[in-house]
């Protein structure tokens, strides 16, 4: 019976939902839209690469003769003219060689001389004489060899450069053909870019760009300064599993030493290397479709929703690289995108 | 010798009783616990795992479904709802509402034991499992601690300070903090100069995790003493660490860290909560308090606190209440109290005019005695002071003088016609005591399905039925002792002032006179056209119930204090930094309005649960929340008229979503469609289209779903043939990459109590920029030296992801979620049944079903629970009325006229433009108890009448007569005590819907009663 009261209720509750009152709605907050502008494509597209200065032309020099070294004249990066003596082994046997094979070169020479008076007066055979011209000769090239024996001695740098590494102290021992000291030119700079051979295959094309040099930027110097393409291996390199890839430019002042890390932008749409031109959007544009890996951005036309199949190529910090679906001048929705239907009539605040 | 005899004789027992009462009841209303609401025990338990770097699908398939297999095991389960995103499980395990707060804490063991127990099933990439039962606290004081120039590390450091006193203050239960950063030691390597120097990272990783683990190095006896060897070398503080040395690996040189990294302290690049207050950077403190404490004086106890610890006060902190329960106790209990001094006043006015300063005076006390009584009871059965117990107290209030109105009335009848005080008194009390018993019984019994309920609406509500039992129960025993007693003392035998009044029951008195000729009259034209009277009754009751379809439902109406939360919602995928930019710029508008006196943000989760209906939203980096606090309700409800265009206008990324606090639970959102089934794809489609339904809707507003945007992410095409030949696993991969954009723990640095984690990073510029990926150097075990990344990556695509898998009982659930307009005049329930047919029209795929949630769901939950115990209430009650009459057609009588509380109610609601909320269903329940007893008291009359030997019909006119100044008499005060809650928020619609339908009801009872006792026993009017 007390159920009256609540079956009443719950009758009240039904014709409430049966006869529906006339309610005044509050008109709905409209919807606000930010909206961009596609600007112009992308021109810049810069691919970094971080390389290192390598020292140009390094160049390990040794001595050709064995023994011990009684001096060594210069330091690391001692910048040395072409000729200087750079090294000085101990040549105190040689020196005592050169000497007695001069010794003996006067002893033939002189032997020669009385050989010849002594033909004129028929004294001695012809086959005799030969014997002291071919003795003579000997002593000649002998006294030569041991001169340039002495000469081997001295370390002469072979062109003008930068000491790199002395890698043998004073008084050390060393073999023919051991290295005592390494020199590079300091004319040039090289910079080396070790890269795995999908770029590699994409940065061949530079090579054949003709007006088009990479900018690079050494740490620890202002200003970004143009490289020319050297060389590239073509065989990988067994330690790093990279292609090494070399750029060159000229020395500067000051001097950029090898070592040095350098950052080398490569303008990719200049260099015409296969990048399409897109189309920067920032990220909150871009709006997922419903297939996996597709995206769609809403276009603003006649203030109405559409959206559009894009190509999201690249990503970079400041937003998406678009390469399809949109064209310069395109207003496309920046906010509230999931509230976004096909077709939809929206305000928008360019911004 | 009845009751009342005995209490007039031995006066000494009744002072004695009447003392104990009001000296009892002041100390016991004074040591009463004070709470906002009832203890009230969440039955819900969050289980938080991680597993870092799982894809959303990852999460569900290998954490989040084996864990809710295993929980779905316990039977206490009600649902299993879950959240899987990336690297995060998030299950928010319910349990069924008929388990108590005593049975709980098993239950929680038993599903722990159960986690327990699938752990080792679980991936190994899991790193940490996290069951919170105790997320369900409530902090009813909570401070915002700011302070200009101050970090979140130093505000922490004060913070902690706080908490340690705090704690120890009695009546506080736990001291939690929020918004607090983690502070991080950040060691920044440069991939350079590792590069330069061909050092592996994990070289530098691990020796720091070596040298900074705690060991035994044993210890060695000397001259019997045992001495510890303890090594030094413990990295403690930032120099040591920065001075720790690295060997070299070729070169053999020794390298300290500080050569290849730099050490600094800071916080956590992407905090998980920021809390701002009025804009700056702040902690917030919730302290929650222990059970059955007078929240009052904790508030007071804690002001002192603070007080003591000003010392300690970095200088330039402030300390900002965002909440303060004790405050808006303090202010709800002397509200009550006014209320209680307001009903006596307007009790003792009334009956001055209508029975006279004595009689009014007598039920006044014995109405202010009847509700010290029940303070007293109250504390002798821990019930506390809150909401609902002082809700119950108000609704007593208007039934607890009809008791003693009924003797008063007697007596007074009695004495006029001529018989003692004694006499007089013991009659009256000898007649209505049974009948006034089974009234109150029934009364107490309307309220038993709310109270009696086993669920959760019995444990909130219990104590609502518990005090009205009490002071119904004392109302009744008052009215037979201390009422007579009282009468005794003050009024006069045949008072020449009211003598004459009542000698019969046709009334000389000139004003009342004209009262009753009116009535009777009424009376005689209602008996001679009964039918007509019936078929007008039902006219009007089928207009009422036509009319109640206009009334507004708001199940729970907005609270009292004048705050307001906007949550903010940024697309899904947003990170956090942009979320706490976006925050402070709307933080900064809404501090710019008038009339505001704070506004606090969190962002990246809800706030601290301050209120028990304050849900907190889980951790999304998405979203930030805007507390604002007006200074008045109406300033708050003029501010937010229009705040949802301005803002839209004003800011055009985040979503808004404007809530105004609520007495009851707030549902995420009022309508939830929820869509299950297994492909996110046709998920997300049926939701579009769910979403396009509503929108339609002029009323609906913040459409949205819970499985949010899809968001991107960079996917590096992993080479595996080229990376197996360089040894480099994708393992490495990620976590050079975690390195390089993130930061990845490498180690705990112990700085006194804090744990600091050592996280690596690359340098700023390089770590920023995503374009440094192709530059990025990878360590090849193979080769013992750096590669480029680029090697073992062909390229990076951009795809997208679902971010979040929602399930509910193990199933994917999407829901479409909308809420109606709060500052509109339409109500949810409205909208949802415009919306319903609509969105149940369009057709699913097969396999996929379509399932209402939100506010539809919680009602029906609630009702379903009220309607269980209700038809055992409702036979209990009639019953009574039964026994009562030892008949079924007297009953029969009575309860017909029970539905008429309706016309009164429906007609009052729609007068005022109040809703239909909860209160007012409570309102309805007590207005049919009142209107039984009338109906009781009266129906007891006649019988008496007939028992004298009255003629039918006479009999019937008579004692509906006689029972006019009484029943309206009981009517007229509880009425007026009613005015001044009117314009309360929580009560206002209560006061109505008893004032109009008691105003109705009282003069239809009086009417309906004799016509249909008439038409039941087929009494003919008699000539006169």
């Amino acid at each position: 019976m007390k159920s009256i009261v609540f079956s009443t209720h719950i009758l009240a509750l039904l014709l409430l939902q049966a006869c529906t009152p006339n309610i005044e709605h509050r008109p709905k907050p409209p919807l606000i839209l930010d909206t961009i502008e596609v600007s112009a494509p992308v021109d810049t597209q810069f691919r970094r690469f971080n390389g290192q200065v390598v020292a140009p032309e390094l160049t390990p020099l040794a001595f050709r003769l064995e023994g011990e070294i009684v001096d060594v004249k210069v330091q690391e990066g001692d910048v040395v003219e072409k000729g200087q003596v750079l090294a000085v082994l101990d040549d105190s046997r040689l020196v005592q060689t050169l000497n007695d094979a001069q010794a003996r070169l006067d002893l033939t020479a002189r032997q020669l001389e009385r050989g010849k008076e002594l033909r004129t007066r028929e004294m001695l055979s012809s086959s005799e004489l030969d014997e002291l011209q071919a003795n003579y000769k000997l002593a000649v090239a002998n006294a030569k060899l041991a001169e340039v024996q002495l000469g081997y001695t001295r370390l002469k740098a072979p062109v003008d450069g930068i000491i790199s590494v002395v890698s043998k102290q004073d008084f050390e021992r060393t073999d023919a053909g051991e290295t005592v000291v390494s020199i590079y030119q300091s004319s040039e700079v090289y910079v080396e870019i070790s890269v795995s051979d999908t770029v590699l295959t994409r940065l061949k094309p530079l090579l054949s760009v003709p007006n088009y040099r990479p900018l690079g930027h050494f740490s620890g110097h202002k200003g970004q300064y143009p490289l020319n393409y050297l060389e590239h291996t073509s065989e990988l390199d067994p330690e790093s599993q990279t292609y090494q890839f070399w750029l060159k430019m000229p020395q500067v002042n000051p001097k950029i030493l090898p070592g040095t890390n350098v950052q080398v932008s490569i303008d990719m749409v200049k260099a015409q290397m296969g990048l399409l031109q897109g189309f920067e959007l920032p990220m909150t544009a871009i709006d997922s479709a419903e297939q996996h890996g597709q995206f769609r951005v809403w276009k603003i036309q006649d203030n109405q929703a559409v959206a559009t199949p894009v190509e999201v190529s690249q990503v970079k910090s400041n937003g998406a690289i678009v390469l399809s679906g949109i064209r310069e001048g395109d207003v496309i929705a920046n906010s509230n995108l999931r509230k976004l239907r096909q077709g939809m009539t929206v305000q928008g605040a360019t911004q | 010798m009845n009751i009342a005899e005995y209490s007039i004789k031995y006066k000494v027992i009744s002072g004695l009783f009447l003392v104990l009462l009001t000296l009892g009841g002041i100390s016991a209303f004074n040591g009463l616990g004070r709470l906002e609401d009832p203890a009230f025990t969440l039955k819900d338990a969050l289980i938080i795992a991680t597993y870092p770097g799982a894809t959303p699908q990852e999460v569900e398939e290998e954490l989040t479904y084996p864990l809710e297999r295993e929980i779905r095991q316990l039977p206490y389960i009600d649902n299993i709802t879950s959240i899987s995103s990336r690297g995060m499980s998030q299950l928010k395990v319910s349990m069924k509402s008929i388990y108590g707060p005593e049975i709980l804490p098993q239950i929680w063991d038993e599903m722990r034991r159960k986690i327990n127990d699938a752990q080792p099933t679980l991936p190994s990439g899991v790193s940490s499992l996290q069951i919170l039962d105790d997320f369900g606290d409530v902090f009813g004081i909570m401070i915002m601690i700011t302070g200009d120039g101050y970090d979140a590390v130093e505000l922490k450091r004060y913070a902690d300070q706080l908490r340690r006193e705090l704690e120890l203050v009695k009546g506080v239960g736990k001291v939690a903090v929020a918004g607090d950063q983690t502070e991080q030691l950040f060691v920044e390597l440069s991939l350079e100069r590792l590069a330069s120097l061909n050092l592996d990272m994990s070289t530098v990783t691990g020796l720091l995790n070596q040298q900074n683990s705690v060991q035994q190095s044993g210890q060695v006896m000397v001259n019997g003493e045992s001495l510890i060897i303890r090594p030094s070398g413990t990295l403690s503080s930032v120099e040591e660490l920065e001075n720790l040395i690295i060997h070299g690996r070729d070169t053999g040189n020794l390298i300290r860290l500080k050569d290849v990294a730099t050490v600094s302290r800071g916080i956590a690049e992407r905090p998980s909560n920021v809390v701002t207050f009025n804009g700056s950077q702040a902690i917030s403190l919730g302290i929650s308090f222990a059970p059955g404490v007078n929240v009052v004086d904790v508030g007071a106890h804690i002001e002192e606190e603070f007080e003591t610890l000003q010392s300690i006060k970095p200088a330039g902190v402030e300390l900002n209440y965002f909440y303060n329960q004790a405050t808006e106790v303090d202010k709800s209990v002397s509200n009550f109290v006014l209320s209680l001094a307001q009903a006596v006043g307007i009790v003792i006015v009334v009956l001055l005019f209508a029975m006279g300063l004595r009689s009014g005076i007598i039920i006044g006390a014995v109405l202010l005695l009847t509700v010290f009584g029940t303070f007293m009871l109250m504390s002798y059965t821990g019930i506390e002071l809150h909401r609902i117990s002082l809700g119950a107290l108000i609704i007593a209030l208007g039934m607890l003088v009809d008791n003693a109105i009924v003797v008063v009335e007697g007596i007074l009848v009695g004495l006029k016609k001529g018989r003692t005080r004694l006499q007089a008194s013991k009659d009256i009390v000898t007649q209505t005591q049974w009948p006034l018993l089974g009234a109150t019984i029934i009364a107490i019994a309307a309220f038993a399905p709310i109270g009696l309920s086993e669920d959760a609406t019995g444990e909130f509500m219990g104590s609502l039925f518990w005090v009205l039992c009490y002071s119904l129960f004392l109302s009744w025993i008052t009215a037979l002792t201390l009422t007579p007693f009282l009468a005794n003392l003050l009024l006069k035998e045949n008072p020449a002032k009211e003598g004459d009044e009542a000698s019969d029951s046709e009334d000389d008195d000139a004003y009342k006179g004209a009262l009753f000729v009116i009535f009777g009259s009424m009376l005689r034209f209602a008996l001679r056209f009964r039918w007509v009277t019936v078929a007008a009754m039902v006219a009007l009751l089928v207009l009422a119930v036509i009319g109640f379809g206009n009334v507004k439902q708001s199940f729970f109406p907005a609270s009292n204090t004048p705050m307001f939360h906007v949550d903010i919602w940024m697309p899904q995928g947003t990170d956090i930094q942009q979320t706490i930019k976006q925050s402070a710029e709307v933080e900064e508008y809404l501090g710019q309005l008038d009339h505001v006196e704070f506004v606090a943000s969190t962002v990246g989760q809800g706030m601290q649960r301050f209120m028990l209906t304050y849900q907190p939203e889980q951790s999304y980096a998405a979203f930030a929340q805007m507390t604002v606090r007006v200074d008045t309700r109406e300033n708050m409800f003029a501010l937010l008229d229009g705040l949802e265009a301005d803002l839209n206008k004003s800011f055009s990324h985040p979503t808004f979503r404007l809530r105004v606090m609520e007495f009851g639970p707030t549902p995420a959102s009022k309508i939830e469609a929820r869509v299950i089934g297994s492909d996110p794809q046709v998920l997300r489609s049926i939701a579009r289209q769910i979403e396009d339904v509503f929108n339609a809707d002029p009323g609906a507003r913040n459409v949205r779903h819970d499985w949010r945007e899809r968001t991107k992410e960079l996917v590096p095409q992993f080479n595996e043939p080229k990376a197996r030949r360089l040894g480099i696993s994708k393992q490495d991969l990620s976590s050079t990459l975690q390195m390089a954009f993130g930061g990845s723990t490498i180690g705990i640095i112990r700085d006194g109590t804090h744990m600091l984690p050592v996280i690596t990073r690359l340098p700023e510029q390089e770590r920023v920029d995503f374009e440094s990926l192709a530059n990025l150097n990878i360590w090849s075990p193979t080769l013992q030296t750096y590669i480029p990344v680029e090697q073992i990556i062909d390229g990076v695509k951009m795809d997208w992801v679902d971010p979040l898998i929602l399930r509910r009982d193990r199933k994917r659930t999407l829901t479409v979620m909308a809420d109606h307009d709060v500052l509109g005049d339409e109500t949810a329930a409205s909208l949802f049944a415009r919306l319903r047919p609509k969105v149940e029209a369009l057709p699913l795929p097969e396999g996929y079903e379509l399932a209402w949630g939100g506010e539809y769901e919680s009602t029906n939950d609630a009702q379903a629970a009220m309607f269980q115990s209700l038809p055992i209430g409702a036979l209990v009650m009639f019953i009574i009325t039964v026994f009562l009459f030892n008949s079924v057609r007297k009953p029969l009588v009575i309860w017909f006229t029970v539905p008429l509380a309706i016309i009164g109610v429906s007609f009052g609601l729609l007068a005022t433009g109040m809703p239909f909320s909860f209160t007012a269903l409570l309102g309805l329940l007590s207005l049919s108890g009142m209107i039984l007893k009338n109906g009781i008291v009266l129906m007891d009359q006649i019988n008496i009448e007939l028992a004298s030997g009255k003629e039918t019909y006479n009999a019937v006119f008579d004692s509906a007569l006689s029972r006019v100044r009484p029943v309206s008499m009981a009517a007229m005060t509880t009425i007026l005590g009613m005015v001044p809650l009117m314009f309360d928020a929580f009560f206002g619609s209560m006061a109505i819907t008893i004032m109009a339908g008691l105003g109705f009801a009282t003069v239809l009872t009086l009417i309906v009663v004799p016509v249909l006792f008439a038409i039941f026993y087929k009494v003919k009017p008699a000539s006169a």
